[in-house]
């Protein structure tokens, strides 16, 4: 690795002038070691951190699921399940949020202003954090649909053709007129059987088919509830994050702000002590005028 | 083995950010850096980027800063007395929760010492978490340039090295500051470099004290620094180390492109520039991830102009699409009409992106056209390549000189001084005649002095070099250099001569390209060669080296131009397959430089 660490030798130091001063020191070491207890804030914010890298484990699992594309393998009814408990993840998350916000809006009123941009920022990349999650959740569901949409027309294709080739008669070859004739006779009964039976056989398979689509429509429709849900969170979380006013910026600015900012109170402060001395002056002046008045007054006309 | 510095030293930070443990959970904490924390960390990450981090807040040591007692605190400062004294304050005034404590170069044992009793006073070495050296005392500007610092560069500047009176403390001090840095580097890199410097100058005390450093480093059973280096060194990189004193005419050249143009109009700082527009002083980034400015900053600056305006072009064609797409929607089915505004409201933001780039691209190259018209700058950029190919020039120096309506004083002492380092013997009395034209025009002659005494010691030194240089082939081509391009756009050039840049290679260039490629030649012959490696010291080197070098990182002691940068980098995209990494104790615009050469002539008068 590129740094190397100090820490032993800082800590081989501190022995050392302890041991050197001895005793006063040893029994108060003791005590020094409890660190003061995590506020609630940053509790809460931990587990909302957690929860949200659960979620995202959960979402993986989900990509996965998703793009396996296998006809044959329908896992719908596992996809649909950890849809729902994502979303559910996801409001859950989202409110959490809005009340660590309100929270520290509340605390950062007593404490100092460091503190409550701290916790503004925390809340603020817990936000940001939600908000990716929630964009791949709604690209996973958009690529869902996708696939459904695709699965539906390639079983369309699969269908139709197993239709129209059980049709009868196809089957049988044409050999010659008369053993054609003679097995048209001996089958002639059988082939009505069989007709129906096809027939009927098409039909069990139209109506699975029919179940079937309507199922996926179903999941469709609520995929696009969902997604439309997600829309209204991400609406809502912009603006959050817009109330926030999140700037980028680089690290000098503040710096720099700071640094114009005190030039600029000290241009008005020099402006307004120029203002003040020219008042002075001017009160000299008045004062120095009604005293010649006065002067002029008692000498001319007492 | 994409060693590649700065996304290294990137790494690093992260790393470092991540409370120097491997493990990815982020924690939130608060990060306090001194200035010369500030300017590393700068070019590298955004706000943003820290934010992914965990950092919430961004401090400077020296600031008011409020207590947060919940929380963990990284510290990233220079090992001073001044910093160790601030964190045992902090320390004991229990700040944060934890201490978190990184150097941005080795801490010595005094300063450690000074903490551990301050932090026993106060009852509070408990809350130091960790202590590290980080080794990153560089400041990457670009994928392939880096300086000492930016913050304080007087300390190293080249009026530092170079005047009479300078104390040895002092000179200590700088030349300490210079090979801390550039050992970073190599630290960072985790290679070992062979050194070439030439002889007598104070490169090569830079490149002894690192030799020396890097073999202790090594040899130190405790440090793990270049321990993993031994698999990967089967091509060793190549590190150059010059005096600036070697070529000073490349810092005064008055430039023609685009990024030092900006660097010598506009005081381009830390990839960031002042531009005054409307009246108002606006900032503008030129970071590494605009597309833009990585593909044109080296070219010359009426291509640039072209470059801006297809730019602007493009963004047009772009809108009016999108216009476009409002009527079209009525027409094609709804299906088709859904993915198309997916489409375009997802592009949006990239269009926004590239519109304001464009937007601060033009208003930048406005700005320096309206510079150059105002100064002439196009002429004294001729006439100046003139006198250092050595071509007969239109009109005399004198009378460029005398002109009044040409550029300004600073301009014309500029054009003198590349004119006087650049003939060999100048009568005396047409120097006098020359310095009085300078003084009518305005300028400070004193710098005048001391470029004599420079000049006599180097000519004494290196008559072969001179020789050299007007024989070199890399000057032959000069009857195409001036091409005057017809077809330029008027777009912003009116008033413009259009000139090209040729391709002639400044002498950083060439002692990069000898050196190497293991050219002999009597230039570099007189070069000194370290090798770190090797236990013990060796008078003769060079027949050891066989092997043509490809990562060849350049340090000019004493302050860089972007001239010579971007002429190296012109360099290594001729020769595929070598890297060039170019570095200096400071970038130095040339008013700058000029200054510096004034304060000289007249403190040694």
């Amino acid at each position: 690795m590129t740094c190397r660490e100090r820490t032993l030798e800082y800590r081989s130091i501190v022995q050392a002038r302890q041991s050197r001063i001895a005793g006063a020191y040893v029994k108060q070491n003791h005590a020094v070691a409890v660190p003061p207890t995590r506020s609630q804030f940053n509790k809460v914010a931990g587990t909302i951190g957690r929860n949200i890298a659960n979620t995202c484990e959960k979402l993986e699992k989900l990509a996965l699921l998703v793009s396996n594309k296998s006809l044959f393998e329908d896992r719908s009814s596992e996809i649909n399940q950890l849809t729902e408990i994502i979303n559910e993840d996801l409001s859950g998350l989202d409110r959490m949020i809005s009340e660590l916000q309100a929270f520290s809006k509340n605390s950062a009123v007593q404490v100092n202003l460091q503190v409550s941009q701290h916790s503004n920022s925390v809340v603020v990349s817990l936000q940001s954090q939600l908000a990716t999650i929630t964009m791949d959740f709604k690209e996973v569901l958009v690529s869902r649909t996708e696939s459904i949409k695709e699965q539906k027309q390639r079983r369309d294709q699969f269908s139709s053709g197993t239709i129209s080739s059980a049709y009868p008669g196809d089957g049988f070859p044409e050999s010659s007129l008369l053993l054609q004739s003679e097995r048209s006779s001996a089958t002639d009964t059988l082939l009505d059987f069989s007709d129906m039976d096809q027939n009927q056989q098409a039909l069990s398979l139209v109506e699975s088919q029919d179940s079937y689509l309507q199922e996926r429509e179903r999941n469709i429709k609520t995929i696009y509830s969902k997604i439309e849900e997600l829309g209204q969170m991400m609406g809502r979380l912009s603006q959050m994050i817009a109330n926030q006013g999140e700037t980028i910026s680089l690290l000098d600015t503040n710096v720099t702000d700071i640094q114009t900012n005190v030039e600029a109170a000290h241009s008005e402060l020099l402006k307004y002590f120029q203002s003040i001395s020219s008042n002075r002056w001017l009160m000299f002046k008045v004062f120095g005028i009604l005293i010649v008045f006065f002067v002029i007054f008692v000498v001319f006309m007492a | 083995m994409a060693a590649d510095v700065r996304t290294r030293q990137i790494d690093a930070v992260k790393h470092m950010l991540n409370l120097n443990s491997p493990k990815s959970e982020s924690t939130w904490k608060i990060l306090v850096f001194d200035e010369y924390g500030r300017d590393i960390i700068a070019p590298l990450l955004t706000v943003k980027e820290l934010r992914e981090c965990g950092v919430t807040l961004n401090l400077l040591i020296a600031d008011k800063r409020d207590p947060i007692p919940d929380v963990p605190v990284v510290y990233f400062v220079m090992p001073t007395k001044q910093n160790i004294d601030l964190i045992s304050q902090d320390c004991k005034n229990q700040m944060y929760e934890k201490f978190y404590i990184n150097f941005i170069t080795a801490v010595s044992r005094q300063l450690l010492e000074d903490l551990a009793q301050a932090t026993i006073e106060s009852d509070s070495v408990a809350r130091v978490e960790k202590i590290f050296d980080q080794y990153l005392s560089f400041c990457m500007l670009e994928q392939n340039l880096f300086t000492v610092s930016a913050y304080d560069a007087q300390s190293c500047s080249y009026y530092a090295l170079n005047r009479p009176d300078a104390k040895d403390a002092d000179i200590e001090k700088c030349i300490n500051a210079i090979t801390d840095s550039v050992f970073s580097l190599f630290v960072t890199l985790r290679e070992l470099p062979v050194i070439r410097c030439p002889k007598g100058n104070a490169a090569e005390i830079v490149a002894e004290r690192l030799e020396k450093k890097m073999r202790d480093a090594r040899r130190d059973p405790k440090s793990e620094l270049f321990k993993d280096q031994a698999i990967t060194s089967f091509q060793r990189p190549l590190l150059i180390l010059l005096d600036r004193n070697m070529d000073i005419c490349s810092t005064l050249h008055h430039t023609w492109t685009y990024q030092a143009l900006i660097h010598d109009l506009f005081n381009l700082y830390l990839n960031r520039c002042k531009v005054e527009v409307d009246e108002k002083v606006k900032n503008y980034d030129l970071g590494p991830d605009d597309q833009f400015w990585a593909k044109n900053k080296g070219k010359p600056f009426p291509e640039v102009a072209d470059a801006v305006h297809v730019e602007l072009e493009a963004c047009r064609a772009a809108e009016q699409e999108i216009k476009r797409l409002k009527d079209v929607m009525g027409e094609s089915g709804v299906e088709n009409a859904n993915d198309q505004i997916a489409n375009t409201v997802s592009s949006l933001p990239e269009l926004m992106e590239r519109k304001k780039r464009v937007d601060m691209h033009i208003n930048i190259a406005t700005a320096l056209s309206d510079c150059i018209r105002a100064r002439n700058l196009d002429k004294f950029f001729e006439v100046e390549e003139k006198i250092m190919t050595k071509t007969t020039l239109e009109e005399s120096v004198l009378d460029t000189l005398k002109n009044p309506s040409v550029g300004t004083a600073e301009d014309k002492l500029r054009l003198f001084i590349i004119y006087y380092l650049t003939t060999s013997d100048l009568p005396d009395n047409e120097l006098q005649q020359y310095i009085e034209a300078l003084q009518e025009a305005g300028c400070d002659t004193s710098c005048i002095e001391y470029l004599a005494k420079l000049k006599s010691v180097s000519s004494l030194n290196v008559p072969a070099q001179t020789k050299l240089t007007s024989s070199s082939g890399s000057y032959s081509s000069m009857s195409n250099m001036f091409k005057y391009v017809k077809q330029s756009s008027k777009f912003m050039m009116e008033g413009v001569k259009s000139l090209v840049v040729g391709h002639r290679k400044l002498p950083v260039t060439r002692t990069v390209d000898c050196l190497s490629e293991l050219k002999q030649t009597p230039e570099t012959d007189s070069f000194l060669a370290l090798d770190p490696k090797i236990y013990r010291k060796t008078e003769n080197l060079l027949p050891a080296l066989k092997n043509t070098f490809n990562d060849v990182y350049v340090f000019v002691v004493g302050g860089g131009s972007y001239v010579e940068y971007q002429n190296l980098m012109t360099y290594s995209e001729q020769h595929p397959g070598k890297r060039i990494v170019y570095g200096s104790s400071e970038m130095m615009d040339s008013k700058n430089f000029l200054d510096q050469l004034t304060k000289l002539g007249s403190s040694s008068s």
